[in-house]
C-alpha cells in the first residue's frame, strides 16, 4: 500500500514539475538603446517571452525560452561598437535593436544574419501587416535584414506661450500648421517667425535643432528635394543644389536671421529641452518621440511639472515647412528595427520572440509610451493607440515621409553632412565654401560610393 | 637544500638572501656553495636571474601592453581593417590618404599649437611655483600646502575634470565664470569653449602638466646643495641672479627630463580634449592623437587610424631627437670637468 502511494505520488510530481525539470532553458538576450524614457524597447519581450514559451509548450516541445534584457543608455556608436567587439568574442546578444541604417555595416561585416526566410515563414498574419513602406528600412544588397520595431517622424515643435507673447491666438496657431500642410507657409516664413520673435523678446532663440551627429539634419536637405541614394546602384547621392540650400538654411539660422544660438551644436540635451518647454525658443526641429519622452523624464517649467496635458497647452508640431510657396512639406522616418546575431544559437527562436514582441498590442504600447509611430496598420486600430491623439496626428504625416538610406558608409555620409553645418554655423565657412568642402571630403572619404550631382 | 646539485633559482635566491644577512653570516661547511659557483653564479644572477623575478612581472606588462600593441597597430596600419575587422593587407594605401587627407594639415598645427603653448605654460609654470613654494618660501608647510593644491588637478579623474571645468565654463548665465565676469566687469554671458576651444584646451592641460612639473622641480630644488646658494648670496647675488646663473644650470637633466615627457605625452594626449571640446567645433581643436582616435572608433576606419597613430609615432621620434639635441644631451652626458 505503501509502495503503491509512494509510486503515485513520484508519478503525479514527475508530470505535473519534472516534466518542466526536463525542459531545454535557452537564454536569449535583447539588447537595445535608447533614451531614458523608451525601455519598452526591452520591456515588451516580457510578455513576448511568456507568449513564446506558452506557444512552445503547446507544440510539444522541450524547450523554453528565459530572457535577458540588456538597455543601454548612450550614443549610438558606442553601443554597435559594444556589439562588434561582443559578436567578435561569439556573446553578441541575440536580439540587436538600432536605428537601421546601423545595419548595412553590421551586414556587410556578417554581423547579423538575413532574415528572408524567416519573414516569409512567417509573414501571414503578422509580416504581411507592416506597412509595406517600411521594408525598404529593412534592406540592403537585396536581402532583409531587420524588422522595424517603430517609426518615427521630424517634425517642428513650437512654444504656443512664445506665439502668445506675439499676440496669437489658438485660431492663428492652428491655421499656421494647416499653411505649413498647403505649403503657404515656408522655411523663410519660419525662420522670420523665429525672428519677430526674438526681436520682440518673446524668447530667447527662435529655432533649435538637434545638437549632435544624425540624420535629422537632412530632412532640410530631403525638403529642398534632394535624394540620399540610388535605388538603381544602391550608392549614396550628394545633390550640390540641394545641399546649399541646406547649408545656407543653417547659415541663415546663425547668421542671417540670428535666431539659432552659434553654439547649438554643442549645446546639451537636457538645456535644449528645459529651454524649449520653459519657452526660451520659439521652434525645434526634432523628433516625433520626444512627446512621449518630456514628460516622462522629470522636467518643470516653474512649479508646474511638464506632464502630456502641460504639453497639449503649450506646445503644438507640424511638418517642416516647404522650401517654396506651393512646395510640399517634408518629414523623416527611422525606423529602429531588430537584428539577429549571426552568433546566435538559436536564431529562430529569436526571431520568434521578435515576432511574438511585433503583435499589434505590443507595437502599439511600445509606440504609445515612448511617442513612436506604429509599423503595422493592426496596431492602428488597439484603442490605446486609437485613442491616442498625438499618434494619430504623426500618423497623417507620414505620407510626406522620407527615409534614411542602408549604405555601410551612410555613418560617414551623415558625420559629414553635420561637419557641414558646423562649418557655417560656427567654422566660419560661408554655404559656398562649406559646399566645396563637403564635396571635397565626400569624394576623399566615400570615393566610388557617392555620386555628387549638380 | 643548498647542494650544488640544486636548481640555479635556489642558489641564486640563496645567495641574496645571504649576501641581504637574512640568512645568517654562516652557514655549516656542508651547505656553503663553493667560490667558483658563487662567482658564476653572481655575475650571472646579476646580469640576468637576479632581476628577472623582481622585473619579469613588469617586463611582461610592458611587453603586453606597450610592444605589441605597438606592433599590432603598426600592420593594422597596412590593411583597410573596419568595422569587420577583417585583415585586408592595401600596402601603403593608407599612408597615402595622410598626404590627401586635408583635414589632417588642419589637425598638425592645431597639434604644433597645443603641444608648443602647453609645453611652454606647463613647464614654465611649474618651475615658477616650485620655485615660489621650495626656494622662496622659507615655511616648509606653507610650501607643501600650495604644492598639494596644485596637485589636485592631476590626481582628479580626468572626467570629473571635465565636467567640473564644464560646469564652470558653462554659456549660460548660471556658468560660475560668467557668473564672475558679469559682476566684476559686467561683461555679457560668453560660449567660453565654442568660442576659445584652443585656449581651453591648452589651459586645462596646463593645470595638469603644471602640478607634475611641480613634483619634479621641486625635489630639485631640495636636493642642490645650500652652500652654492649661500655662497652667491655672500657675494651678493640677488634671488633672481641666483635662480639665473645657479639653480637652472644646476636642474637642466630636469628640466630636460620635463620637457621630453611632457612633449610626448602631449602629443598622446586626447581624453581631456574628447571629453571638453571633442576636438571641435569644426576641427578648431581637434589633435592628432584625437584625430586617430576618432577615425578609428567613431567611423570605424581602424587601418586609417592606425596609420595616423603611426604618424604620431614619427613624430615623437623627431621631436625627441630634436630636444636631445636642443639640451645637448650627448654633452650632459658626458662626465664633468671638475667642479659642479
Amino acid at each position: 500500500m505503501k509502495k503503491c502511494l509512494l509510486v503515485v505520488v513520484f508519478l503525479a510530481f514527475t508530470l505535473t514539475w519534472g516534466s518542466s525539470a526536463w525542459a531545454e532553458v535557452i537564454k536569449i538576450t535583447v539588447d537595445a538603446r535608447g533614451g531614458e524614457a523608451e525601455t519598452t524597447r526591452v520591456t515588451i519581450f516580457n510578455d513576448a517571452v511568456e507568449a513564446l514559451n506558452k506557444q512552445l509548450k503547446e507544440e510539444g516541445s522541450d524547450i523554453q525560452v528565459k530572457l535577458q534584457k540588456n538597455f543601454f543608455v548612450g550614443d549610438r556608436t558606442d553601443h554597435m561598437q559594444r556589439f562588434i567587439l561582443a559578436s567578435k568574442a561569439g556573446v553578441a546578444p541575440d536580439i540587436f535593436e538600432e536605428n537601421h541604417d546601423l545595419f548595412a555595416i553590421l551586414a556587410k561585416a556578417g554581423y547579423v544574419i538575413p532574415l528572408d526566410d524567416y519573414v516569409e515563414k512567417y509573414w501571414k498574419g503578422v509580416y504581411d501587416d507592416f506597412y509595406a513602406g517600411l521594408w525598404a528600412s529593412a534592406k540592403y544588397a537585396g536581402k532583409t535584414w531587420t524588422i522595424p520595431q517603430d517609426s518615427t517622424a521630424a517634425v517642428i515643435y513650437f512654444n504656443k506661450t512664445v506665439l502668445k507673447k506675439l499676440g496669437w491666438d489658438e485660431k492663428r496657431i492652428n491655421k499656421m500648421v494647416e499653411d505649413v500642410e498647403k505649403g503657404t507657409f515656408t522655411l523663410q516664413d519660419m525662420g522670420l517667425l523665429a525672428k519677430e520673435a526674438v526681436d520682440k523678446g518673446a524668447a530667447k532663440s527662435g529655432i533649435y535643432h538637434r545638437p549632435s551627429h544624425g540624420g535629422w539634419y537632412q530632412v532640410i536637405y530631403l525638403d529642398q528635394g534632394g535624394k540620399l541614394q540610388d535605388p538603381v546602384s544602391g550608392k549614396l547621392v550628394l545633390d550640390k543644389s540641394s545641399s546649399l540650400a541646406q547649408l545656407q538654411f543653417y547659415y541663415d539660422l546663425v547668421h542671417t536671421w540670428k535666431v539659432t544660438p552659434k553654439g547649438m551644436t554643442s549645446m546639451d540635451w537636457r538645456v535644449i529641452r528645459q529651454n524649449f518647454l520653459q519657452g526660451d525658443a520659439l521652434f525645434w526641429l526634432y523628433g516625433s518621440w520626444e512627446w512621449g519622452g518630456l514628460p516622462r523624464s522629470g522636467y518643470y517649467v516653474g512649479d508646474r511639472k511638464v506632464d502630456e496635458d502641460f504639453m497639449w497647452e503649450n506646445i503644438g508640431f507640424m511638418l517642416v515647412p516647404a522650401p517654396k510657396k506651393g512646395g510640399t512639406p517634408a518629414t523623416l522616418s527611422q525606423p529602429f528595427s531588430h537584428g539577429i546575431s549571426s552568433s546566435s544559437k538559436y536564431p529562430e527562436i529569436a526571431f520568434r520572440l521578435v515576432t511574438f514582441a511585433s503583435s499589434p498590442e505590443l507595437v502599439a504600447r511600445h509606440a504609445i509610451l515612448t511617442g513612436h509611430l506604429a509599423v503595422r496598420k493592426a496596431s492602428t486600430e488597439v484603442p490605446m493607440y486609437k485613442n491616442d491623439k498625438f499618434t494619430t496626428e504623426v500618423t497623417k504625416m507620414l505620407k510626406y515621409t522620407n527615409t534614411l538610406p542602408n549604405h555601410p558608409l551612410w555613418g560617414k555620409y551623415r558625420d559629414l553632412i553635420y561637419q557641414s553645418v558646423q562649418a557655417v554655423e560656427v567654422g566660419g565657412l560661408k554655404p559656398a565654401e562649406a559646399l566645396e568642402w563637403l564635396v571635397d571630403q565626400m569624394k576623399t572619404t566615400l570615393k566610388d560610393e557617392v555620386e555628387i550631382v549638380e | 637544500m643548498w647542494g650544488r646539485d640544486n636548481s640555479f633559482l635556489l642558489h641564486t635566491l640563496k645567495i641574496l638572501l645571504w649576501k641581504s644577512g637574512l640568512m645568517g653570516k654562516t652557514l655549516p661547511k656542508n651547505q656553503r656553495v663553493s667560490p667558483e659557483w658563487r662567482l658564476h653564479l653572481g655575475i650571472r644572477a646579476k646580469n640576468l636571474y637576479v632581476y628577472s623575478p623582481f622585473l619579469g612581472p613588469f617586463f611582461f606588462l610592458v611587453v603586453a601592453f606597450f610592444f605589441v600593441p605597438v606592433i599590432l597597430i603598426a600592420v593594422i596600419s597596412f590593411t583597410s581593417m573596419d568595422a569587420g575587422l577583417q585583415w585586408n593587407f592595401v600596402k601603403l594605401a593608407q599612408y597615402q590618404k595622410l598626404f590627401t587627407d586635408r583635414i589632417l594639415f588642419r589637425v598638425l598645427q592645431n597639434t604644433l599649437i597645443y603641444v608648443s603653448c602647453t609645453l611652454i605654460t606647463s613647464v614654465g609654470s611649474g618651475f615658477l611655483i616650485a620655485l615660489l613654494t621650495t626656494y622662496l618660501t622659507e615655511n616648509e608647510n606653507i610650501g607643501v600646502f600650495f604644492r598639494a593644491i596644485w596637485l589636485l588637478p592631476r590626481i582628479t579623474p580626468t572626467v570629473v575634470y571635465a565636467l567640473l571645468i564644464l560646469w564652470i565654463l558653462d554659456p549660460t548665465e548660471s556658468g560660475l565664470l560668467n557668473t564672475y565676469t558679469k559682476a566684476l566687469f559686467n561683461a555679457p554671458s560668453q560660449d567660453w569653449v565654442l568660442n576659445y576651444p584652443m585656449v581651453v584646451i591648452i589651459w586645462l592641460s596646463t593645470l595638469t602638466g603644471a602640478s607634475y612639473a611641480v613634483v619634479i622641480f621641486s625635489s630639485s630644488l631640495k636636493a642642490v646643495p645650500r652652500d652654492y646658494i649661500w655662497a652667491a648670496a655672500v657675494d651678493g647675488a640677488s634671488r633672481l641672479k641666483i635662480i639665473y646663473y645657479i639653480l637652472m644650470p644646476i636642474l637642466k637633466w630636469p628640466i630636460m627630463f620635463m620637457t621630453i615627457w611632457q612633449t610626448l605625452s602631449l602629443f598622446t594626449t586626447y581624453e581631456l580634449i574628447f571629453l571638453v571640446t571633442d576636438g571641435g567645433p569644426f576641427f578648431k581643436s581637434e589633435t592628432w592623437s584625437l584625430y586617430a582616435y576618432h577615425k578609428a572608433f567613431r567611423y570605424f576606419e581602424f587601418g586609417y587610424g592606425a596609420a595616423i597613430g603611426m604618424g604620431l609615432v614619427a613624430m615623437g621620434i623627431v621631436v625627441s631627437l630634436l630636444l636631445w639635441k636642443v639640451f645637448g644631451f650627448k654633452k650632459m652626458m658626458e662626465p664633468s670637468k671638475g667642479g659642479v
